[in-house]
């Protein structure tokens, strides 16, 4: 065994068999099993056989240079190999044009800019419509590809992207081409949005799937949708022809493009009405399966408490169990895989252009349109000569190959003619790129390439996988809290949540901000034997280094009750700046890391519901807004509030939950049960009608009008609409009325 | 070549939407509630919400206020409960019970079922007062069709047919609610769900509609139409539906069924709005 050079120490090196160097592991990881070795040989034997299944997976797939990637890559990938602080997954955005330099008479290529992001965050930050300034210049993303492109003039040509993963005449029938693609397969029923937990491109081609979640609530097949998922490696502004002396771009489609005496740049965006998407934080594959356990989580046993919450963590074992499961065709093994997913504006996936990879953002498809680069000569030229050099080189192999004396002479006569006109035909193609036929060529006109499109089918969405620890607190929803779970204060309050946990465990674990993400996703397991569903609010947090770097596995049974209470603390508004916000401020909650979602975070909601998870409180109560506990009052300062806006007017609190209205009219009374958004209509007393539907009473006597403490507060006008309800049937109809009401 | 009645009502008056949702003959619509298919939450609570009230409704006359306090008593338990009386499970369809029994659904079928039925008995009430000597007289019959004999009292076959676009097509469609007494027919449409202004314009046509067939299959009839929606008092239609509308092939009306639309990314007209999943 070579000790390595120089560096040779005194220590002997010893030759060491694949046991004793498998047993001597086990007895350096044992101690982290507490000095369980049975437990530590476990692991070690699920690693090993993970690495000879990644390995067999990587013989078994077939090598082509688009999809090539190294061993290190693939094992970090995959989660086996640590990563942590290697600049995995990072993405460009990239300025690429020409330029003239001083005393040079032909445009040269030239990087105006370029920056790098960390692939999950460029995603957002560089996303098609977003404008970047960099050195003083705005450009606004237009374009996606790849670092190193195959063809140099249709950077995206060989991924097909103007196909379908089936034949267009047989739907039914998988295109063979298609197999390394992947795809976003999800629901879009309303209000259901599952995400499937597989991103293989053949899943659902006949369309005999249904939605899990669709399929255990309401009994019907949902409306399943898949997008081709594409992972860009930069971005990029559009380039057009500028001419330096007259400082203006050329935007005419006919345009000369790349050529020697004009320079090629992106055109300053100045347009202040640019709009960027709002991406989602990276989403976890909702179960497919109806027992989280299956999915590869154990569940964290603690003592306490709080109530409704179950905590689980990833574990290997259980992930082994996927494996061999995978192994013998049963299963995906990919189980522990975040999907991060920016799914355009619309939802719908980009229209992409399939040979340049400029993206329309506008409604109408433009027939020819500026690349997003400019096309240097070299590398056509040496585009051109690697494509002239496979061609003599598969003639080459045919000669090799075959065996009949005649066959092959004629092969080899071939080869000759080909390898001897070789220079020649490389020479006419070049030219012909450029110009021919007295007019521009390919690489000097406008990009013509059709775009992917929802009505082909063919729309992109563009994304990532990636592998981390990954940490769950699963919260059962059921009364006292409010089945509303599409309501905006519902989202808040858990939103608070997540975000008061990730910034707890990241204190309580020592780490360092930024170190740990979280997201939350809303779930619902159903019974098939029983017909009876339970909804749950996942919240998890996971490591930000992809393939994990075991932070959010320090939350153990020991620890997680103190992170809690801890979550709990921030939310009663101790650590609000000048006392307990009426939102959230950056005392309790808000964060660079937050900014994109600051307008949906709601301190007092959420500490109202972890008041009822902690048990200290019967129910979800809109009167407790800090660690002070129900405040009695604030009704009565609500009430006040509205006398004062309303004076002609009664308004007063009967008590901390009852509002009287009168209007000093005959039947103006009205009587009000206020209670908080998050609370289930269960908890109400009898006689009470939504406030949304006091339209319909006649008699208001008889009925008391239930009102969320919230909408009271943020819209007063809503407590007098729904008090004092206007007939609103105004003669909207087009036609003359012709028939009168009976009555 | 026939038409739903609730396409119809529903197309906004939009040509070419409307001519999308022409149906062959052969597969006649079976109508009723009873042999609809819920696809989503809200035609699920829609379809238990209708036979609630129409179970108690189509009582006798002596009982049914009886049943429909009963109904309303029931409906609170459920939602303190969480389960169901003997008499919800008789009156709300087996799938609804079958395919578990959510907070959700608890929660909106005694939001909505409670208010709609009290809306409807108040409804009752005020057509009593209206109509002298009418009281404990009124029949209401439930999901009759316009387009076949059911039930066969009325002699709805043939359908009718209005002249859309280029040609006469048949009308199909059942009404949830008829109030009966002598020559008095009061038609009425039960709602639920969301509402908004484009919403109930498209509900009133469909009950225009039926009001307009049902003129002409009986010109005898003293005819009124209504649209129960928890949200509302009853919502009175007042205008004959504007059939002369629809003979510009090329008459393009955005609305709700703009979703529904095959043409609605490219229709200028379209109301669509692309909404963005929730991750």
């Amino acid at each position: 065994m070579d000790g390595g050079g120089d560096e040779l120490t005194d220590e002997p090196i010893v030759s060491m068999s694949p046991t004793d160097a498998k047993q001597r592991l086990i007895e350096s990881i044992a101690h982290q099993f507490e000095g369980d070795v049975a437990e530590a040989t476990a692991f070690i034997n699920t690693q090993i056989a993970r690495l000879r299944a990644e390995l067999a997976s990587m013989e078994a797939s077939a090598a082509d240079g688009e999809n090539e990637v190294g061993l290190m890559e693939r094992l970090i990938q995959s989660g086996l190999f640590p990563s942590f602080s290697f600049p995995l997954d990072v993405a460009t955005f990239e300025v690429a044009g020409t330029k003239k330099r001083a005393g040079k008479s032909k445009s040269q290529p030239y990087v105006f800019a370029r920056t790098g992001q960390d692939l999950k965050v460029a995603l957002s930050e560089f996303q098609p419509g977003k404008r970047l300034t960099i050195n003083k210049q705005s450009f606004l993303v237009e374009g996606v590809g790849v670092s190193f492109p195959e063809n140099p003039i249709s950077h995206l040509e060989s991924f097909e992207f103007e196909k379908q993963r089936y034949n267009p005449m047989n739907p039914s029938e998988f295109y063979d081409g298609a197999k390394e693609w992947r795809y976003f397969h999800r629901c879009e029923t309303e209000k259901c949005g599952y995400i499937i937990a597989t991103t293989k491109p053949n899943w659902n081609l006949d369309g005999s799937e249904s939605c899990p979640n669709c399929k255990a609530i309401h009994g019907h097949d949902g409306n399943l949708r898949s997008t081709r998922i594409f992972t860009p490696e930069v971005f990029r502004p559009r380039i057009m022809p500028y001419n330096p002396e007259t400082g203006k771009h050329d935007h005419r489609s006919d345009a000369w493009q790349n050529t020697n005496k004009l320079e090629m740049r992106a055109e300053e965006d100045a347009d202040e009405t640019a709009k960027p998407t709002r991406l989602g934080s990276p989403t976890l594959p909702t179960p497919l399966t109806q027992k989280i356990e299956e999915e590869g989580f154990t569940e964290l046993p603690f003592e306490s408490t709080w109530r409704h919450i179950t905590a689980y963590r990833f574990d290997e074992s259980a992930e082994r169990g996927k494996q061999l499961a995978a192994e013998n065709g049963h299963s995906d093994s990919k189980s522990a895989e975040l999907l991060l997913v920016n799914p355009g504006p619309h939802g719908n996936g980009y229209n992409v252009c399939t040979k340049c990879g400029f993206v329309n953002m506008k409604a109408d498809t433009p027939n020819a349109h500026n690349r997003p680069y400019a096309i240097e000569r070299t590398k056509v030229e040496h585009f051109v000569r690697q494509k002239k050099r496979k061609e003599i080189e598969a003639k080459q192999k045919q000669v090799d190959e075959e065996h009949e004396e005649e066959r092959k002479a004629e092969l080899q006569l071939e080869l000759t003619v080909l390898q001897s006109n070789a220079e020649n035909d490389i020479q006419s193609e070049i030219k012909a790129l450029w110009w021919s036929d007295g007019s521009p060529g390919e690489a000097m006109q406008t990009c013509t390439g059709a775009f992917t499109s929802e009505e082909n089918d063919t729309n992109l969405c563009f994304g990532m996988t990636f592998r981390t620890d990954i940490f769950l607190l699963r919260i059962e929803i059921k009364p006292p809290i409010t089945h509303e779970a599409d309501l905006r204060p519902f989202d808040a309050a858990f939103r608070a949540i997540k975000e008061a946990l990730i910034t707890e465990a990241t204190e309580e674990l020592e780490l360092v901000n930024r170190e740990i993400s979280g997201n939350l996703r809303d779930v619902v397991v159903g019974d098939e034997s029983t017909g009876q569903t339970t909804r749950y609010m996942d919240l998890y947090l996971f490591d930000n280094a992809s393939g994990g770097a075991g932070l959010v596995r320090e939350i153990t049974s020991e620890n997680l009750e103190n992170i809690l209470n801890r979550v709990k603390t921030r939310l009663s508004g101790e650590k609000c700046v000048d006392g307990p916000c009426s939102r959230v401020c950056i005392g309790c909650l808000l964060d660079f890391r937050n900014q994109m979602e600051s307008d949906r975070l709601d301190r007092q909601l959420g500490y109202q519901i972890l008041s009822y998870l902690s048990g200290d409180s019967d129910t979800v109560d809109f009167r407790i807004v800090s660690s002070a506990g129900v405040d009695a009052t604030l009704l009565e300062q609500e009430a006040n509030h509205l006398a004062d806006i309303y004076p002609h007017l009664s308004i007063r609190a009967v008590d901390s939950q009852t509002i009287e209205v009168d209007n000093g009219e005959t039947d103006g009374k009205r009587t009000l049960h206020v209670h908080s958004s998050l609370e289930s209509p269960q908890q109400h007393p009898d006689k009470v009608v939504s406030y949304k539907m006091t339209r319909s009473i006649s008699d208001f006597s008889t009925k008391l009008i239930s009102m969320p403490f919230e909408v009271i507060r943020d819209a007063p006008h809503r407590f007098i609409a729904a008090c004092y309800p206007e007939d609103t049937d105004d003669d909207d109809d087009d036609g003359v009325p012709e028939f009168h009401e009976p009555f | 070549m026939y038409l739903r009645t609730s396409d119809l009502a529903g197309s906004s008056g939009c040509v070419p939407y409307l001519v999308s949702k022409f149906r062959a003959r052969g597969r006649a619509w079976r109508g009723g509630s009873k042999s609809f298919f819920p696809a989503t939450f809200p035609q699920e609570l829609g379809t238990a919400v209708h036979e609630l009230i129409q179970y108690v409704l189509s009582k006798p006359p002596e009982k049914r206020r009886h049943i429909a306090e009963e109904m309303e008593r029931d409906l609170g338990t459920l939602r303190t409960t969480l389960k169901p009386s003997a008499l919800l499970k008789e009156a709300l369809p087996d799938r609804f019970l079958e395919s578990g029994l959510r907070d959700e659904k608890i929660m909106e079928t005694w939001r909505h079922g409670e208010r709609l039925l009290d809306l409807c008995i108040h409804f009752l009430g005020k057509l009593e007062a209206a109509y002298e000597g009418s009281e404990d007289k009124w029949k209401v019959e439930i999901e009759v069709s316009l387009h076949q004999n059911t039930p066969p009292e009325y002699q709805h076959a043939p359908p009718s047919s209005r002249y859309i676009v280029d040609r006469d097509v048949a009308l199909h469609g059942s009404v949830d609610l008829v109030f009966r007494w002598n020559n008095v027919s009061v038609l009425g449409e039960l709602k639920s769900g969301t509402t908004g202004k484009k919403k109930e314009k498209t509900w009133k046509d469909q009950v225009a509609i039926y009001a307009d067939i049902w003129r002409e299959k009986h010109p005898e009839h003293e005819v009124h139409g209504y649209v129960f929606h928890a949200a509302h008092k009853p919502i009175f239609v007042s205008y004959s539906y504007p059939f002369s509308d629809l003979s510009d092939f090329d008459r393009r009306v955005g609305g709700p069924q703009c979703n529904d639309c095959f043409q609605r990314l490219t229709c200028e007209k379209s109301d669509f709005k692309p909404m963005r999943s929730h991750f």
